[in-house]
């Protein structure tokens, strides 16, 4: 009775840890248009060296924007939502993507800049 | 006897400055610091706090001066399953939780903290008695298993995604294998262990992040020692040797893997049956890495272990 009640236990603890650790969906990405779009990604530096630092910014259209930033490899630090502070360690040398997505009420769009750490 | 005692306690207290990868993402191999095998309807229960520190940068074996990052440390809660299934067969599961993974960064002149919490990965694992004898009494154990990338993969601060190095889950399924053999004489208060175990890790392929953590084969040789009828000490020394990581295209990440050599020291104590304090360290003596790394000065893990039979089966 013990045994079962242990390994029902555990069951459900790690059914709980499943469900409740289910990642976020990718948002879908919509056409661009005046009420939601991101013109262009600019960064003062396209070419770091490990540790130094660059700055790019997101150039949108629309209102009620929330920016979401991701760096396949780096550290992305926020200075204000369409502003961001860019460097990266040394396992992250080489050619590395940062995504900018936008969303608001008219849905998700979404831009990269490639930036090279070396 | 007193000495003994003394160069116990002045290994569990040094703190050398000395390495492993700490920054690298993932999860700590978890768990008490044994990896036997159970007996039919015996349970073990494990719970631990593990703190980590990285401090140091090197270049291959030698320290190097990156005066960026400050440090990089974490607090880990594990909690660990052993249930003996067969009279040869255990499963053993394990989960921990980061209370908080951070690095600090100086640049320029500000300094930043970046830092997550949250679910780790699910290990889980089963472990075949090969051999178990009564005289002298001893097992040799073979595992497989995988760890689980369940927990949180996509921490962010106000809106930035932290770097792969600080989620809480290491994001990719890894599969495992291990042996593992122990001996001890009844007559004697010293007995030895040993631990072989290789770990393979799946790509993880999510947009632009393409990324393979390299394999680690980890090799560990113990000594124990019987100090009082309830106190146990363990002196255990771990080789770890980690390949490189692949990014897209398979290419090789030169600043990431290498080799550490740990002393591991370990106390149990016994205070009621089935119920074991355990304190452990884990201190680099010697690393070696490849290219430029951010190296582990130190970790320490507190933890309690409750055992249990439901019935009598004989080893």
């Amino acid at each position: 009775m013990n045994i079962k009640l242990i390994i029902l236990s555990s069951m459900i603890v790690f059914s709980i840890v499943f469900l409740s650790c289910k990642k976020d969906e990718n948002k879908q990405l919509t056409q661009p248009t005046d009420n939601l779009a991101i013109d262009s990604l600019v960064a003062t530096k396209t070419n770091i060296k490990i540790y130094e630092q660059t700055f790019i910014t997101a150039y949108t259209r629309g209102k009620n924007l929330k920016f979401q930033w991701n760096a396949n490899h780096g550290t992305i630090e926020t200075t204000d939502s369409s502003t961001v502070m860019y460097w990266a360690c040394p396992s992250c040398v080489g050619l590395n993507t940062i995504e900018c997505k936008v969303t608001n009420d008219y849905g998700t769009v979404s831009d990269t800049i490639m930036i090279n750490v070396y | 006897m007193k000495k003994i005692h003394i160069l116990i306690l002045l290994l569990l207290l040094i703190s050398c400055k000395s390495f492993s990868q700490c920054c690298s993402a993932g999860n700590p191999l978890g768990g008490d610091g044994s990896n036997e095998g159970l007996n039919k309807n015996e349970l073990k229960l494990f719970t631990s706090f593990k703190y980590s520190l990285s401090k140091n940068y090197y270049h291959l074996d030698a320290p190097y001066d990156i005066p960026n990052v400050e440090k990089s440390y974490y607090d880990y809660q594990n909690i660990s399953f052993t249930y003996g299934i067969f009279s040869r067969l255990s499963v053993y599961t394990e989960l921990g939780y980061f209370f908080s993974k951070t690095q600090e960064v100086k640049l320029t002149n500000d300094q930043i903290i970046i830092q997550s919490k949250g679910l780790g990965d699910l290990g889980v694992s089963l472990r075949y008695m090969l051999l178990k004898t009564v005289k002298p009494v001893s097992q040799l154990v073979i595992s497989g298993g995988a760890k689980i990338p369940i927990g949180a993969f996509n921490e962010e601060i106000d809106g930035a995604m932290v770097p792969i190095s600080l989620q809480p889950s290491s994001g990719a399924l890894k599969f495992n294998a291990g042996i593992y053999y122990s001996r001890k004489r009844a007559d004697l208060k010293f007995g030895w262990n040993s631990f072989l175990f290789f770990e393979s890790s799946n790509t993880i392929d999510q947009g632009f992040l393409i990324y393979k953590y390299g394999n680690l084969l980890q090799l560990s040789i113990a000594a124990t020692y019987e100090i009082q009828r309830k106190l146990n000490f363990i002196f255990n020394s771990k080789f770890e040797w980690r390949a490189h990581d692949l990014r897209e295209k398979e290419m090789m990440i030169e600043s990431t893997g290498g080799k550490v050599f740990f002393l591991n020291p370990q106390l149990v104590y016994a205070f009621k049956p089935g119920w074991s304090l355990i304190a452990m360290a884990d201190i680099p003596v010697y690393k070696y890495v490849n290219g430029y790394q951010l190296t582990h000065s130190f970790s320490i893990q507190l933890g309690i272990r409750k055992s249990l039979k439901f019935c009598n089966s004989g080893i």
